[in-house]
């Protein structure tokens, strides 16, 4: 009767209070009191710095032992490293914001930062953080992050794109594995003969625009930028790319497209074996390293012969939230700390990612391991110098999926490249007007 | 009379027959991802897309797996969550249900109608509001805003109406001329007859809150209240997917919802008194 | 079937109840107090964590709110106006109906096909359930991974086909196979849920009723096609509006499966809305996407109520 009703109810309502009451409870009161912008602290009150990032596996732990290592070397401070999967670490940060939780600093995607700046809540780091440290990082590495005279995110790795190539299949194929092509036209060349002796596409291409168009974005923008063209024009009002250059580069892909030296497929058939070479990042190196599918060599992208050397720069950035003072001056320290060129050098070393300084990516240290340890990395080092930054605009993704979505149309063989430029010109400045 | 019985059975028989074929037949293809995932979790890193079968074992995939993270934690935390859920969803929506079912009061319809409209909203539109509601009741972190903002749902109300509904109004009746209240007559007479449906209930809920991602996400900021979807998803990382890892860990995840699965449907064999119903 | 018409009483209205009350005595008001008192706790959850933030989405869709900041400017029904004039949402729900179509369809017959051949004393039967069900337990991303796997032009599913003789397809890399393909996981992946749906329902089916149908002489494929299936119409509704709220709002499948592609083929309303709300910065547009297919949902639900029966169990 009732009395089964109130037992079972009342069981219900003791199982939730047994769980209010479980240690989880408490993290409670520690996770609120850091995350919550609180009165003034004392300087000797202990302070905790939480950092959201997206790493993962050893990368994560590497940075997690680095947090711990400045813990222990700065009494009174302790740096708390949170994960948040890569696909939602936007999302959180956009419901924290809208909640008052932000955590004292996070660490994301370059492209994110000018989105996440939006949300008004990131602290100008130029006061907080010495200008001989600013000053000595690589300057395309500000881009993101700049706005005016302020600097709201500064780069804690970077990475860019170079080109990897298949060397058991290229021995299959009868070429020179240590001789992977330098222009455009040596790399249809050895996808022609690829494809010949193997029956297997020479190269992979981006062709699918996919849920954010990205992939192919980022990833067109280096053979455009290497036939001498440009994306955005200089203040990202409108589109540069429906230019000879750019169709120059379009022709290009749908070129080898057509001729069946790229497959017309999602992307992975490089990873799995059966392309001869793809547009990989810098991580791959590392990733490969211990335990790799095949015998694989790296490369600078090959360039048109009366184009340049260029390609795209990736990494994460760092921004610090605005809380109490001590807590912003405690991360930006993290943040000085983490970038003096003794931690640069053992981050870079550990991750495979690419030091973003100057005092250390020209050092002779630096290249020496490099060589010792993992040559495979040489061509990214090399390609530092000539990476170039995406437009600084947090109407970025919406760009970027714009002018992938009518690009893939010429990449599937359904409208010509002179329309597909047009498209996707006129797709992107609706884009970039609808700026309030 | 014995060739009539003969021939009843060897049609049986032969039904029987056909009805295995048939569910072997399928069985074959449900079976196939599982059997992926299961090789995929004992390959190393390199063999997982280029090759089917393993060339070695790596049977310790599953202990690196486990330990990248604080799972034992994470599985407490889940199952208190799930526990809380399915508990929450069986009590409150077999009395919604009952109410739906056999109760009439103003706007029945209208409300009904607006709780399957709720079904229909996509998360994401909540997610939002619903968190901030959380923040402000100081929830974060805490094993109540796992479990509380989803204690009931209309999924499980429209499912065990709709059962209650087809339970014979004579047993309810008979049940009521004896003298039991409503809320007597739901307790002792309906839902010991609802086993099928409840247990279809519980299933799908341990299902819902055991595989849910976004909300603990956003309602967790550290290891100690983080779920075991959460850990998984760390093996989905920004630049590569630990595939190996990730499907070890998976189906460890899943080993749990099948064994609540293989109890739960005990409950759903046609029983001897299942239906109580007189020819 | 005069069998089914003389023994109606056991389910559904009992025939001694009157079916009018007159207007005086519309509500018992006890009736009404214990109604209240049972839908108190479920309400109150819901009311708080389902239906407020609703409509506190609902309101975010008539504004430019962009996800981040805190300027929320209102512009009433812009967002709508511009999802009619949006070719992308056009592309999208066309897929998605047709995607939802195929999914209702499937889901239904392949649903009941498996609970009508596990409804039967069979040897092993647990073992059928527990592998059936497996799908159901398989993260949506490993199913999706799978699946690619076997559909890549030179994966399992082409080479059987050639081995039987017949064209082999490029399965995800054209649109509407590729749309097929999707479906398929999608029926396949929920085939334990609509199995077991049906399987409840079956059991609540009265025994006497086929027995005495079978006793007549009904074959088997005659007691289900004029007797279960209808018998079912309730779950079938269930299982539908199921159906058609996995299709309008699957993402995890179709993300891993073909990331929306090719060319816009697979781009389901899903994919969208999330997009806009959290990728692209214009939460206000995603939330109205969300109420416009919001909208249509129920208009369909609403036609199926009332054609097909509700949830109230009713005989011819």
């Amino acid at each position: 009767m009732l009395r089964k009703t109130a037992l079972t109810s009342t069981i219900a309502v003791g199982l939730l209070a047994l769980a209010a009451c479980a240690p989880g409870s408490t993290a409670s009161t520690s996770a609120t009191t850091s995350a919550a912008p609180s009165a003034t602290t004392s300087a000797s009150a202990p302070v905790t710095v939480t950092v959201w990032h997206y790493w993962d596996g050893t990368n994560a732990d590497t940075f997690q032992a680095m947090a711990d290592e400045y813990s222990k070397s700065h009494p009174g401070v302790t740096v708390e490293a949170v994960n948040i999967p890569s696909s939602d670490l936007i999302t959180k940060i956009q419901t924290s914001a809208k909640t008052d939780t932000l955590p004292s600093m996070a660490i994301m995607d370059l492209v994110s930062v000018p989105q996440v700046a939006q949300t008004g809540k990131l602290v100008d780091l130029k006061p907080l953080i010495d200008s001989a440290t600013m000053s000595d990082i690589y300057p395309a590495l500000l881009d993101f992050g700049k706005d005016g005279d302020k600097q709201y995110a500064v780069p804690v790795s970077t990475n860019n794109l170079g080109y990897m190539y298949n060397k058991d299949l290229y021995k299959q194929a009868g070429l020179d594995p240590e001789q992977p092509p330098k222009t455009w036209e040596e790399l249809q060349t050895q996808a022609r003969q690829i494809k010949d002796r193997t029956g297997l596409p020479g190269v992979e291409l981006f062709t699918q625009a996919g849920d954010s168009g990205e992939g192919l974005t980022w990833n067109f923008q280096v053979s455009l930028w290497q036939a001498g063209g440009e994306f955005l024009n200089a203040d990202n009002t409108k589109a540069a790319f429906n230019t000879a250059a750019g169709k120059k580069a379009l022709q290009f892909w749908v070129d080898l497209l057509n001729e069946g030296l790229a497959p017309r497929t999602q992307w992975g058939a490089f990873e799995k074996g059966t392309a001869g070479g793809a547009q990989e990042g810098t991580w791959m190196v590392g990733i490969w390293a211990a335990d790799p599918p095949f015998d694989f060599g790296t490369a600078t992208v090959p360039y048109p012969s009366d184009g340049q050397p260029a390609t795209n720069m990736g990494g994460e950035r760092a921004v610090v939230f605005t809380s109490d003072e001590a807590t912003q001056k405690a991360s930006a320290d993290f943040l000085t700390w983490f970038l003096a060129p003794e931690q640069v050098t053992s981050w870079s070393e550990k991750t495979g990612m690419l030091p973003v300084r100057r005092a250390v990516g020209d050092s002779d240290a630096y290249k020496q391991w490099v060589s010792s340890t993992q040559p495979r990395l040489q061509p990214f080092v090399d390609q530092l110098a000539t990476a170039k930054s995406r437009p600084n605009t947090p109407l970025y993704p919406q760009v970027s999926l714009a002018f992938a979505k009518q690009i893939e149309k010429a990449l599937a063989g359904q409208v010509s490249v002179d329309d597909a430029l047009k498209a996707a010109e006129t797709d992107v400045n609706t884009a970039l007007s609808a700026a309030k | 009379m014995s060739t009539t019985t003969t021939s009843h059975v060897r049609r049986v028989r032969g039904g029987t027959a056909a009805r295995h074929i048939l569910l072997i037949s399928g069985s074959a293809t449900v079976i196939v991802p599982f059997v992926w995932m299961f090789l995929t979790s004992v390959k190393k890193r390199s063999e997982v897309f280029t090759r089917v079968w393993p060339t070695e074992w790596h049977w310790e995939n599953y202990v690196h797996a486990w330990q990248a993270a604080p799972f034992e934690r994470y599985y407490l935390n889940s199952i208190v969550m799930t526990v809380g859920i399915v508990a929450g969803h069986l009590v409150l929506d077999s009395l919604a249900a009952y109410a739906f079912a056999r109760l009439r009061f103003p706007a029945k319809n209208p409300i009904f109608l607006l709780l399957l409209a709720t079904m229909m909203v996509p998360q994401f539109v909540t997610i939002i509001p619903a968190f901030s509601l959380v923040v402000q009741l100081h929830w974060t972190d805490t094993y109540w805003a796992l479990v509380v903002p989803r204690l009931a749902d209309v999924f499980g109300i429209v499912l065990l109406r709709q059962y209650f509904s087809t339970i014979p109004r004579e047993i309810e009746e008979a049940a009521r001329l004896d003298g039991c209240g409503r809320v007597r007559t739901l307790v002792q007479v309906v839902i010991p007859l609802s086993s099928a449906s409840l247990a279809t209930l519980a299933i799908f809920a341990m299902l819902f809150a055991w595989n849910d991602f976004l909300w603990p996400l956003l309602v967790t900021n550290g290891d100690e209240m983080r779920t075991v979807q959460i850990g998984l998803a760390a093996f989905q990382g920004r630049y590569a997917t630990s595939w190996n890892y990730l499907m070890a860990g998976t189906l460890t995840s899943a080993l749990p919802t099948i064994v609540m699965f293989l109890i739960f449907q005990r409950a759903l064999i046609r029983g001897v008194a299942g239906t109580g119903v007189k020819g | 079937m005069t069998v089914v018409s003389t023994t109606a009483p056991t389910v559904g209205r009992s025939v001694q109840e009157p079916v009018r009350r007159s207007a005086r005595d519309r509500y018992d008001r006890r009736e009404v107090l214990t109604a209240v008192g049972l839908l108190i706790p479920a309400l109150v959850i819901l009311g708080t964590f389902v239906i407020y933030p609703i409509v506190s989405g609902g309101f975010l869709s008539l504004t430019s709110w962009n996800g981040f900041g805190t300027a929320q400017q209102f512009v009433g029904l812009d967002n709508y106006a511009r999802i009619l004039a949006d070719d992308e949402f056009w592309n999208s729900l066309l897929v998605t109906v047709v995607y939802a179509v195929g999914v209702g369809v499937l889901s239904v017959a392949s649903g009941l096909a498996i609970a009508l051949l596990l409804d039967a004393p069979l040897r092993g039967l647990a073992v059928y359930r527990g592998i059936y069900f497996l799908p159901v337990v398989t993260s949506s991303v490993a199913a999706a991974i799978v699946w690619r796997y076997m559909l890549d032009p030179s994966g399992v599913v082409n080479r059987l086909l050639s081995g039987v003789g017949l064209p082999t397809v490029d399965w995800l890399n054209q649109r509407w196979t590729a749309l097929a393909a999707l479906t398929l996981l999608t029926v396949w992946k929920n085939l334990g849920f609509n199995a077991i749906l049906y399987l409840t329902a079956l059991q609540a089916l009265p025994v006497s009723l086929t027995e005495a149908a079978q006793l007549d002489g009904a074959g088997l494929v005659q007691r289900t096609r004029w007797m279960t299936i209808p018998l079912l119409r309730p779950m079938t509704f269930f299982v539908v509006v199921q159906a058609l709220i996995t299709a309008f709002q699957s993402f995890d499948l179709v993300y891993v499966l073909t990331g929306g592609g090719p060319t816009g083929g697979t781009e389901v309303l899903g994919m969208l809305m999330y997009r806009y709300a959290f990728k692209l910065g214009q939460f206000g547009y995603g939330a109205a996407i969300a109420f416009a297919t919001l909208a249509l949902m129920l208009g369909v639900t609403l036609v199926q109520w009332k054609a097909a029966g509700s949830g109230e169990s009713d005989l011819a």
